[in-house]
């Protein structure tokens, strides 16, 4: 044996103790789904290996939220061409249309494959999560599609109580029960990265309930705290009607 | 082995294994070679390229060990610390970070020689005098010109104060003037009590500083012959060296 | 002891000072700078989640250009002196390869240290500017990032002694670092393939597991990484590996 191959074995021995300690790490996992169960989405492939491969998942978590986010906040046109369609037609009997609940609030259908995609990649991101899930249920509606989004996350990450709360108010969201949905919801909308859409959904809720304080609590943390302006806007019109209704 | 001798070689061999595709290839750079080094002289080292006068100074250094025979420097093995400690080398053509300062690069150069930080610092300030470099202490060094990187090579070589001095072509590439001041340097180190070895092409610059010149061809040594034997005499070492070489 | 780490710290000073002064260093703590900054766009179209943009870019930004500059001092950490002759001016004084070597090793550690330090300075400061603070889990996450730059630059050293060339030995330096972000399904894979204990499993487990590491990607995951002390004893693991593997090779190395 040459020296130099015998320096190399001697070399590799020095690697034992790492690998008998590999053994012992073995159990400590990140609670993250394996590779193999990140879902491709708008050609991800190299994306998702990258996020894999660098150790940035929750970066790349956060990449594909904000695309969510601008996705979802861009206007379809496909749902313009309906709008005009319905506006143009008349019905000879002078009857109004019925196209169904929430025709007019757009399909969205890459909206729940990149939600998917943002569970993948870090189910713990539960601002993300709670949007989605909150955005299919309130403007979608899409209630069975938010619950799928939930049961999903809650599956990957089953210790996030915001999962758990947000699905039981959407057990309640088709009953005429709107005080023990804002029962439900107030912990998590009182957490600081609470999605907007969801604070004002249940402000509003308090609202029909005639919990007109917290309703008002709701719409003052909006108010200063929102990075969304138009919300921010409406929630100071509320608060001073709330403040109108209770002077 | 003989407390007057700085180094002994006695049937040293190196042949280093030159990689190839499939089995290295051995090339014998030096072949057996015995001679020994007195203290106190200076010792050329004179040959054509590749007549292992490099391997020959690396061996003294302990940068090389010998895969045959054996080599003593200051009566210990080359490659011990404490006759590291004892010798200085300059290799050919030496590099420093040319973002230093000649003293952060001598600094540090005797810090790795064992020198405390309280010892280094006059010695740094009196090798640089000795060197010709203290008027240039403030400069950096990719400002210096090549003589002036040799100066700072022969610097760092006797910072600590080394009883024994290799010098690997020290002055290659310098201009006449700086080939003058170099010799001049050496020869202040003989007076010093230093042992100094130096290689060279240049059989008129090994002429004028060495008390004893060995010649080298092909890894072997062909001739070894005293100052006494070419002063004064006609056609000098050139002579001398063209009888042993062909 | 003695004998061991004072030539080593030495040679840890003197490199570190390297480092510092290298245009790489230079560039590599400019670029993270200019990309932290530049995120501050990205906080803004994560609206709400700003604060989770901005940190979670901030830290992989680091990572990545304290990464970048890891490999790229540990491949050419002994080669570049190999190159220009200044290892001669080294060995021919007493200075033990084992000490030499670890000083190398723990320049590298700290120019990875002083590199995330300096740039999380500015990254909190970006974080305080827009009105979030960072909190012990940015910190934590950060001293994570550290062992998994430090294990991969130790990685790096062992590799680079047999290496035919520095940028081979950074690409096998950057193929172990994505690898090791895979580790934990690689083993599982290669234990299937080949059967439990087979060769295949073997080696895929000399691939260091980073997910161990992976602090920042589990900032909301409690009990995601491994504890700090089972973090530190794997690291130092590797450490010792690299280091003992890099002085078999070197110690009988000629220049």
């Amino acid at each position: 044996m040459s020296p130099r191959v015998k320096d190399l074995l001697l070399g590799l021995l020095f690697f034992l103790p790492a690998l008998a300690l590999g053994l012992r790490a073995e159990r400590y996992r990140p609670p993250l789904p394996a590779v193999s169960d990140i879902r491709e989405v708008r050609r991800s492939a190299a994306e998702d290996a990258a996020a894999v491969s660098l150790g940035a998942r929750r970066l790349f978590a956060d990449v594909w939220f904000i695309r969510l986010m601008q996705y979802y906040g861009t206007r379809e046109s496909v749902h313009d061409e309906r709008i005009q369609e319905h506006r143009e037609h008349h019905h000879a009997d002078g009857s109004v249309c019925d196209h169904g609940p929430g025709w007019e609030k757009g399909e969205y259908p890459e909206f729940i494959p990149l939600s998917l995609h943002v569970i993948d990649l870090d189910p713990w991101f539960h601002s993300a999560v709670i949007y989605s899930a909150a955005s299919l249920a309130y403007n979608l509606n899409k209630p069975a599609e938010a619950r799928t989004i939930l049961e999903l996350a809650i599956s990957r990450a089953p210790r996030e109580w915001r999962y758990h709360s947000v699905l039981a108010a959407l057990g309640h969201s088709g009953e005429e029960n709107p005080g023990e949905i804002v029962r439900l919801l107030l912990p998590v909308v009182r957490q600081p990265d609470c999605p907007t859409m969801l604070k004002n959904q249940t402000a509003f809720l308090s609202k029909r309930a005639g919990d007109y304080s917290t309703a008002a609590e709701i719409y003052r943390d909006i108010a200063e705290n929102a990075p969304e302006k138009e919300y921010a806007e409406r929630a100071l019109r509320e608060l001073e009607k709330i403040e109108g209704r209770t002077r | 082995m003989s407390q007057e001798m700085a180094a002994v070689f006695e049937k040293a061999g190196k042949t280093y294994l030159l990689p190839r595709l499939g089995r290295p290839q051995p090339l014998e750079a030096v072949k057996g070679v015995s001679f020994e080094i007195r203290r106190g002289e200076i010792l050329g080292l004179l040959g054509l390229n590749g007549a292992g006068k490099t391997t020959l100074m690396k061996l003294m250094a302990g940068l090389l060990a010998p895969t045959s025979g054996t080599v003593r420097v200051l009566g210990s093995d080359p490659r011990d610390a404490e006759s590291r400690r004892r010798i200085g080398f300059l290799p050919e053509l030496p590099y420093f970070y040319p973002r230093y300062r000649p003293a952060e690069a001598l600094s540090y150069y005797a810090s790795l020689s064992g020198m405390t930080r309280a010892d280094a610092a006059p010695a740094v300030a009196s090798v640089m005098e000795k060197v010709g470099l203290a008027p240039h202490a403030g400069k950096r060094i990719s400002e210096f010109s090549k003589g002036m990187m040799q100066r700072l090579g022969l610097a760092q070589a006797l910072v600590h104060g080394p009883e024994l001095v290799i010098l690997d072509e020290p002055a290659s590439g310098l201009d006449p003037i700086a080939i003058h001041d170099m010799r001049v340097l050496i020869s202040g180190l003989r007076e010093e009590g230093r042992t100094v070895v130096l290689s060279s092409h240049s059989i008129s610059e090994l002429e004028k500083v060495a008390d004893r010149v060995i010649m080298l061809s092909r890894g072997g040594v062909v001739a070894c012959v005293e100052s006494s034997s070419w002063r004064g005499a006609e056609g000098g070492l050139e002579r001398l060296f063209m009888e042993a070489v062909r | 002891m003695k004998a061991l780490f004072s030539p080593a710290l030495r040679v840890a000073s003197h490199s570190l000072r390297l480092h510092l002064r290298d245009r790489f260093f230079g560039l590599f703590l400019l670029f993270s700078l200019l990309l932290i900054y530049s995120s501050l766009l990205v906080g803004v179209m994560a609206v709400y989640q700003e604060r989770r943009a901005l940190v979670d870019f901030g830290l992989a930004l680091m990572e990545l250009m304290g990464l970048a500059f890891c490999v790229y001092a540990s491949a050419t950490a002994v080669s570049s002196e190999v190159e220009t002759k200044t290892i001669y001016l080294v060995f021919s004084r007493p200075v033990p390869r084992h000490s030499y070597l670890l000083g190398k090793m723990l320049a590298v550690f700290g120019a990875a240290a002083l590199l995330l330090a300096a740039t999380a300075v500015m990254h909190s400061s970006l974080l305080l500017l827009r009105g979030h603070s960072p909190d012990g889990l940015y910190f934590a996450a950060l001293g994570y990032s550290w062992l998994k730059l430090t294990l991969i630059s130790s990685l790096v050293f062992a590799v680079s002694m047999f290496a035919t060339s520095s940028l081979s030995a950074m690409v096998i330096g950057f193929i172990l670092w994505m690898l090791g972000h895979f580790a934990p399904e690689t083993v599982f894979m290669a234990a299937r393939a080949g059967g439990e204990g087979s060769a295949l499993e073997f080696l895929a487990r000399l691939i260091p597991n980073l997910q161990l590491f992976n602090f920042k990607d589990a900032l909301d995951v409690p009990g995601a990484a491994a504890p700090p002390a089972l973090a530190l004893a794997y690291a130092a693991a590797w450490w010792a590996g690299s280091y003992g593997f890099a002085w078999a090779l070197l110690r009988r190395k000629e220049f």
